[in-house]
């Protein structure tokens, strides 16, 4: 009896142990922690890996008030990336760490064909976090965008990442996670859209952070990247898929001439529908807009009947246009549904999705479309009457 | 040796076959004739200076007064004893009348005017008497003696208890003497129903020993286990109620204390209203409460008498510092040598770079830190109060500045550390195991993480939940759970509203004659 449970218990350690999966430990001073990834093609045809790393003698450095650099940057080259990222280490003392990596950026080159065969590592690796932001650099290598440094004194992967945080209040930014990257690519009704990162100057290369700018986005067919949405565009897109939180919207004055009128957004809620009749497909989208009137250039007093009516009647004008435009762009130009109408058939209508599937980017170019735009102007702020000279 | 042990351990347990020879009272006739009483009293307290012997004559009759001195009260025996032998005596004019065989009668019914006398017939029970320090009058020509309870010696005042500090609540505490601690229980509970119980155990100090209990609300099964587990004890020495404890307990080789212990009359008399049974010991002012549950080590004195909002509070403070005393060291191994990603970067940064050139593994550092702070705390307890600023400033030189400074320990350790030790006074029921458990995790988690730390953790709570104190689950009313029991758990619900004893402790069968347990009792002792 007491044998065969000695058995059973020794068993039941031992199996523990191997169902435990973290074998041995790791100190963290034998960790170099990465905060952004960056990957290029080099002249020679392979790949070049370029990993930003915290240093952490930064904050003993501070204290005695030398003035070190908070983040080092290191590049290594490879046939592939998982190679590029072994050989990392004849460079770089203690193994690389990817798990807090805020940015994996691809330069052009990369992302425009090769996006799945160097994001496969990231995916299969059980380091990477599947909540880092990807980004694709214009114009410029990612490399250099990594080498960049920060003049406040951050790792400037971090502040690159807080401001992708900033959508928040300003909507011109696309975010895409790594594991939505992986979603969308896996699915036919949906194309990827990227947020991009460039220069303020293409001309030259830049040398601290607030060179560069975050906003616009890298549209995609299938695997091939197919155009460039400029900020606008991408504020127009992220109306359509609902990813607006907040931003500026700018209209001309509709109550007085040659103004204009800037409306700070509260929420936005918009839906998409693919509305389908004898096999013929309706794109529809309707937006739902609250905003406050945030500025006002002109003189014109807001509490008279029907003044309001008119603001809300121009952003609803607005905001129409530029839907209509990028979903235009996407259409002819692109051709390539950006968007993800096909998933909305997809869920909604198997059988019709079954039939414009093989071929639905093309399908989707020949797709009617039908906006719905609502504003409501929630307030005009703290004043009703702007201040004006008394006459 | 190991055998030899067990064997005990099993006797204490199992209580079957008591090996030794018990019960050997030799019963001895006291002499009618006074100078035999004398010779077997001289030979008795051979060498004992302390023992004293005064011959007087009253009347015709011939007596002896025997007593020791130093734990009699003098003034009793000079004003109550023999000013009323030598003087009243002739004064009334008795002594014409007494002579041996009716001394006896005079002497207790007209003329002593000591309060507690009694008989003894038997001269070993006198020697018994003398030893405690009563007073024995052997009369020429009888074959009895008469006992004076003079007990009397220098005993500490009643003081506020060092150990159970309170804000707001009685002061008083427990001190060494019996006799003054079932009078501070009397004194609160005054019903007929409150029973102490003597019981003398050891054989050589021959300690007195009190089982207090309230008839009617403690459980008679309780009650008849603790008095057959004392009754089981053969030792020579019972000094302290600690010896006591390891002698009764239900699992003398588990980790957790299954006896509670506590220095102030309210807090027992607290649990004699519950339901429970207190073992009252001469020489220290600790008494022991049985059934001790798990939930009592977060309950304090203190939360009946603050209000209900701040007890429930305060409580949850409690369990919360429990649980961070024993894991915050562990976690902090486990997070960096495992669970680096589970961690904000920024928070990564700052571990990594105050781990940066600490020449130790975390487990290392944790261990060093955790074993000096333990040194630290014994040293403070054991040393003499005069030097205990020196300690002080070295402690907090050494844990604190110097280690970090010297590139030692990292200073977020020191942090882990701090907090550990704050919160390990929180819990002081529990301080005899917190820092085995902390030890016990911190090695888990060194080898397997979070899934060692959850592991290790799992074996203690079962270990837990499967103790038993005195018929009443260890983890009650948490497991099994006792629904109405938790009133007084993890929140106190105000005094107005705990209508009914706590469940777990005074559970009766339907027609409510007898007392009910969770599981049948009395068929688990008979069993052991």
């Amino acid at each position: 009896m007491n044998k065969k449970k000695l058995l059973l218990f020794s068993t039941i350690g031992l199996l523990l142990l191997a169902l435990a999966g973290c074998w041995d430990n790791t100190d963290v001073i034998k960790l170099n922690m990465v905060a952004a990834v960056g990957i290029d093609k080099a002249d020679d045809g392979q790949i070049e890996l370029t990993i930003q790393m915290a240093n952490p003698a930064i904050l003993k450095a501070i204290e005695q008030g030398s003035m070190a650099e908070p983040s080092w940057t290191v590049s290594s080259k490879g046939y592939t990336v998982f190679e590029a990222v072994r050989n990392m280490l004849s460079t770089v003392d203690q193994k690389p760490y990817y798990s807090h990596m805020e940015l994996i950026i691809l330069s052009e080159e990369i992302a425009r064909d090769m996006i799945g065969d160097v994001l496969d590592l990231f995916e299969r690796d059980h380091e990477t976090r599947k909540q880092v932001t990807v980004l694709v650099a214009k114009d410029i290598s990612a490399k250099e965008i990594l080498e960049t440094k920060c003049p406040v004194g951050v790792i400037p992967a971090f502040h690159l990442s807080e401001i992708i945080n900033n959508r928040r209040a300003k909507s011109t930014i696309r975010e895409l996670a790594l594991m939505d990257l992986f979603k969308d690519r896996n699915s036919a009704g949906i194309n990827l859209v990227i947020g991009t990162i460039h220069t303020k100057n293409t001309h030259q290369i830049p040398s601290t952070i607030d060179d560069l700018l975050i906003e616009g986005g890298a549209a995609y067919r299938k695997d091939k990247l197919v155009g460039w949405l400029k900020p606008l565009e991408t504020r127009a897109y992220n109306f359509v898929i609902d990813e607006v939180q907040g931003g500026v919207i700018t209209i001309s004055n509709p109550l007085e001439k040659e103004k204009k009128l800037s409306l700070e957004i509260i929420r936005v809620k918009s839906k998409m529908n693919v509305a389908i009749k004898e096999d013929k497909g309706l794109l529809q989208i309707d937006i739902h807009i609250d905003g406050v009137i945030g500025l006002q250039e002109g003189t014109a007093d807001l509490t008279e009947e029907g003044k309001i009516d008119k603001i809300k009647a121009e952003i609803e004008k607005t905001i129409e246009e530029e839907v209509r435009d990028i979903v235009k762009l996407a259409q002819l130009e692109f051709k390539s549904d950006i968007f993800g109408f096909g998933e909305i058939i997809r869920r909604k209508n198997l059988s019709y999705w079954k039939k414009v599937k093989a071929d639905w980017n093309s399908e989707f170019t020949k797709m009617p479309l039908e906006i719905n735009v609502k504003s409501v102007v929630i307030r005009s702020g703290l004043i009703k009457n702007p201040n004006k000279p008394i006459r | 040796m190991f055998d030899k042990l067990f064997r005990k351990l099993n006797y204490l347990k199992l209580g079957s076959s008591p090996t030794s020879s018990e019960n050997i009272t030799t019963q001895q006739e006291i002499s009618e004739s006074i100078d035999a009483v004398k010779n077997q009293l001289n030979a008795t307290f051979f060498d004992c200076s302390d023992f004293a012997i005064r011959e007087i004559e009253a009347g015709k009759v011939k007596m002896i007064l025997a007593f020791m001195d130093g734990i009699v009260k003098q003034d009793s025996i000079n004003a109550n004893i023999l000013k009323p032998l030598l003087t009243e005596l002739k004064l009334t004019g008795l002594d014409e009348k007494m002579d041996s065989k009716n001394a006896f009668e005079i002497l207790t019914k007209n003329l002593l005017s000591e309060s507690r006398i009694r008989t003894n017939y038997d001269f070993s029970q006198s020697i018994d008497a003398i030893l405690t320090g009563d007073t024995v009058l052997f009369i020429d020509g009888n074959n009895k003696a008469l006992q004076f309870d003079t007990k009397g010696f220098e005993s500490r005042g009643v003081t506020e208890p060092q150990t159970e500090a309170v804000v707001r609540g009685p002061r008083e505490g427990f001190t060494e003497t019996l006799r003054v601690n079932t009078a501070l229980l009397r004194r609160k509970i005054k019903t007929p129903d409150l029973k102490l119980e003597r019981i003398i155990v050891g054989r050589q100090t021959q300690t007195e020993i009190c089982i207090a209990y309230i008839k009617g609300i403690a459980n008679d099964d309780v009650i008849s286990t603790v008095k057959a587990r004392l009754e089981k004890i053969d030792t020579d020495a019972i000094l302290e109620s600690g010896y006591i404890e390891e002698f009764i307990e239900d699992s003398p080789l588990s980790l957790f204390p299954t006896i509670g212990n506590s220095e102030k009359p309210d807090i027992v008399a607290a649990k004699l209203l519950e339901g429970r049974v207190a073992i009252i010991c001469d020489g220290t002012p600790f008494v022991l409460t049985v059934p001790y549950l798990f939930i009592e080590s977060i309950q304090a004195s203190e939360d009946y008498y603050s209000r209900s909002f701040y007890s429930s509070f305060i409580r949850w403070i409690r369990v919360l510092a429990l649980f961070i005393t024993t894991l915050v060291p562990a976690l902090y191994v486990a997070i960096i040598c495992f669970h680096q990603d589970m961690i904000p970067s920024e928070l990564f940064i700052t571990i990594s770079a105050s781990r940066e050139g600490i020449p130790f593994s975390p487990l290392v550092e944790s261990l060093l830190m955790v074993i000096t702070f333990e040194l630290l705390r014994e040293a403070g307890v054991r040393m003499p109060k005069a030097v205990g600023d020196a300690v002080s400033i070295v402690g907090a030189l050494v844990l604190g500045q110097a280690s970090v400074e010297a590139g030692l320990v990292s200073n977020l350790m020191v942090i882990v550390i701090a907090i550990t030790a704050i919160t390990g006074f929180v819990i002081t029921p529990m301080a005899g195991i917190v820092p085995i458990i902390r030890i016990c995790l911190l090695l888990s988690a060194n080898i397997l993480g979070l899934m060692g730390i959850a592991l290790t953790f799992v074996a203690i709570y079962v270990h837990a939940c499967s103790l038993w104190s005195f018929g009443v689950p260890y983890m009650a009313p948490v497991s099994p759970l006792y629904g109405m029991d938790l009133k007084d758990a993890f929140i106190r619900v105000p005094v107005w509203a705990m209508l009914k004893r706590p469940k777990a402790l005074t559970e009766r069968n339907k027609d409510s004659s007898t007392f009910r347990m969770k599981v049948d009792f009395k068929k688990r002792i008979k069993n052991e």
